[in-house]
């Protein structure tokens, strides 16, 4: 969507093992199952004072 | 707000639970949640510092985040940030301290005790450039074109309608301005029971 709408410098981060940490032996066990991880996005508007 | 999509939960069934579940990181920070919390999961994300040295236990205690959007950049001077879903206010009092007195930064959630804890935190810390909203962040009480930056950390995931979401974003956000999110993917496909499954969405 962001591509769709033009956002430019789309940067993706390192996904984090997020729910490793969890205390819960079940939630670890789900997150492994449907592969959930944290991760980070940035993203720049178009417009602006940059030429897009 | 009526969402543009078939979501696979009653929608006002998980807003509750959400809401349940995060009072819960708000008033008993203390006891164990099955996502990780708290002042030291933020400093092993590589949170800022000093900001995030300043930010007072209240708040810093409820951090929930998933992963660490700062790795992106700073605010800089005078920029208005907008978080997100901004609960206890970790993630907004560190941006706050970043805008300085000159710039503001606007807080969003649904979650009352959230916003008192991030609203006493600030006065502690004796900040006057942060503003809050009790609000859904499908539908933002703020003007078009009116934000530098958008910050989130955990909380896009909490909801059924992201393109919803996406869409305020992109309506709030100045032309040139950026966002920089932290929130939890999937690789693996979900079956359709379990999207259904509440736990699994609050999780």
């Amino acid at each position: 969507m962001l591509v769709a709408l033009g956002y430019r410098d789309i940067e993706q981060g390192e996904p984090v093992d997020t729910y490793a940490r969890s205390k819960f032996e079940d939630t670890r066990r789900k997150a492994a199952k449907y592969g959930a991880m944290g991760s980070t996005i940035r993203a720049t508007k178009p417009g602006g004072e940059h030429a897009d | 707000m009526r969402s543009s999509v078939e979501a696979p939960v009653d929608i006002d069934v998980l807003r509750h639970e959400i809401e349940k579940t995060y009072t819960e990181v708000s008033t008993e920070p203390d006891q164990e949640f099955i996502f990780p919390t708290g002042r030291a999961w933020a400093q092993e994300l590589g949170y800022p510092e000093p900001e995030l040295d300043r930010v007072p236990h209240a708040s810093a205690a409820s951090f929930a985040g998933v992963a660490n959007h700062w790795q992106h950049g700073r605010v800089q001077p005078d920029e208005v940030v907008l978080d997100l879903g901004c609960g206890a206010g970790t993630d907004l009092l560190i941006a706050a301290q970043m805008t300085g007195t000159s710039g503001r930064a606007i807080g969003i959630d649904m979650t009352p005790s959230m916003l008192e804890r991030a609203r006493a935190s600030a006065q502690v810390m004796g900040l006057t450039n942060v503003e809050l909203h009790e609000s859904l962040i499908e539908e933002l009480p703020l003007a078009t074109d009116s934000v530098d930056v958008v910050i989130s950390n955990g909380v896009i995931d909490l909801v059924p309608d992201k393109e919803a979401v996406l869409t305020e974003i992109d309506r709030v956000l100045r032309p040139g301005g950026r966002l920089q999110l932290a929130d939890v993917f999937i690789r693996h496909e979900v079956s359709e029971d379990a999207r259904k499954r509440i736990d699994l969405w609050t999780g």
